[in-house]
């Protein structure tokens, strides 16, 4: 990812995190990631359209369960199941996509998309994770969030 | 009068922030019935009395345009008002849209107020 395409990138999470589950985004150094959680999901979806490639999200299972109750307006004593988080985290890497194809490709681009999929990861893959240069970190209500879009 | 309405979303989530809205959006609800992807949304609209359809575009089995273009096919299902709900930001794919018939398009996330505004000019000012 270039400079300009992480910055629009960075944008577009934060506004979508913000307008569709009200929670909100932060700048985050690598160096302050601190995170004790055992299990992560990660949503990824393709596009086609005058550039083909891929988009993915990984956070935390806290930060799922958090995203699914404030997207369906849950009470504090209702709870959310796996499922349910997992098809709000689809949800949001649907939002962000559809926004940040718009940002980059403008609005006269037609791009298709796929479904997204998600899998479990654990500390390992997370750590990993953040250590490569894919990924962009951001802090999504004081937890870490990773971040990527792949081009070519 | 209330009226009965169909989401077509294959996004769970989806389908209940858009059932929530219509009832913050204070719309008379008969029904309000639910559809995975465009095939099952298709075969629902067949058997049931339905006066507005919510559909996204992006859906596994059959899509929200190729369920329009199938609807359009079916002289009852034809004039059956559709509103699009969805992350596309593409004015050329909206335009098609359009042109097979959608009424509305709203780009995700929805608010009570646009759902409001959008059902009052489809299905007529309910408050009256």
């Amino acid at each position: 990812m270039n400079k300009e395409d992480r910055k629009i990138l960075r944008d577009v999470c934060f506004s979508v995190f913000e307008q569709l589950a009200f929670m909100f985004g932060d700048e985050l150094e690598e160096d302050e990631i601190d995170i004790g959680a055992d299990t992560f999901f990660r949503a990824t979806m393709g596009f086609k359209g005058p550039m083909q490639g891929s988009i993915s999200i990984i956070v935390p299972q806290t930060i799922s369960t958090t995203l699914a109750a404030n997207i369906l307006g849950l009470d504090d004593d209702q709870d959310v199941y796996p499922e349910t988080a997992i098809d709000a985290l689809k949800e949001l890497l649907n939002t962000i996509t559809g926004r940040l194809m718009t940002e980059i490709f403008g609005e006269d681009a037609v791009i298709d998309l796929t479904i997204p999929v998600t899998e479990q990861l654990n500390h390992a893959d997370w750590e990993s994770l953040v250590e490569s240069d894919e990924y962009l970190v951001i802090d999504i209500d004081e937890n870490p969030v990773l971040i990527s879009l792949q081009m070519q | 009068m209330s009226f009965n309405i169909l989401i077509v979303d294959d996004s769970r989530t989806i389908r209940s922030v858009i059932k929530k809205t219509l009832y913050i959006a204070g719309v008379p609800l008969n029904e309000v019935y639910e559809a995975s992807n465009g095939l099952e949304g298709l075969q629902f609209m067949r058997d049931n009395w339905i006066d507005l359809c919510f559909a996204d575009i992006n859906m596994p089995v059959m899509n929200g345009i190729e369920m329009i273009e199938k609807m359009l096919e079916d002289q009852v299902l034809a004039k059956l008002p559709v509103v699009i709900v969805s992350t596309e930001g593409s004015k050329t794919r909206i335009e098609e849209l359009f042109k097979k018939g959608v009424r509305a398009y709203l780009r995700k996330p929805i608010t009570p107020e646009i759902v409001r505004n959008v059902v009052k000019e489809i299905l007529g000012d309910y408050d009256e």
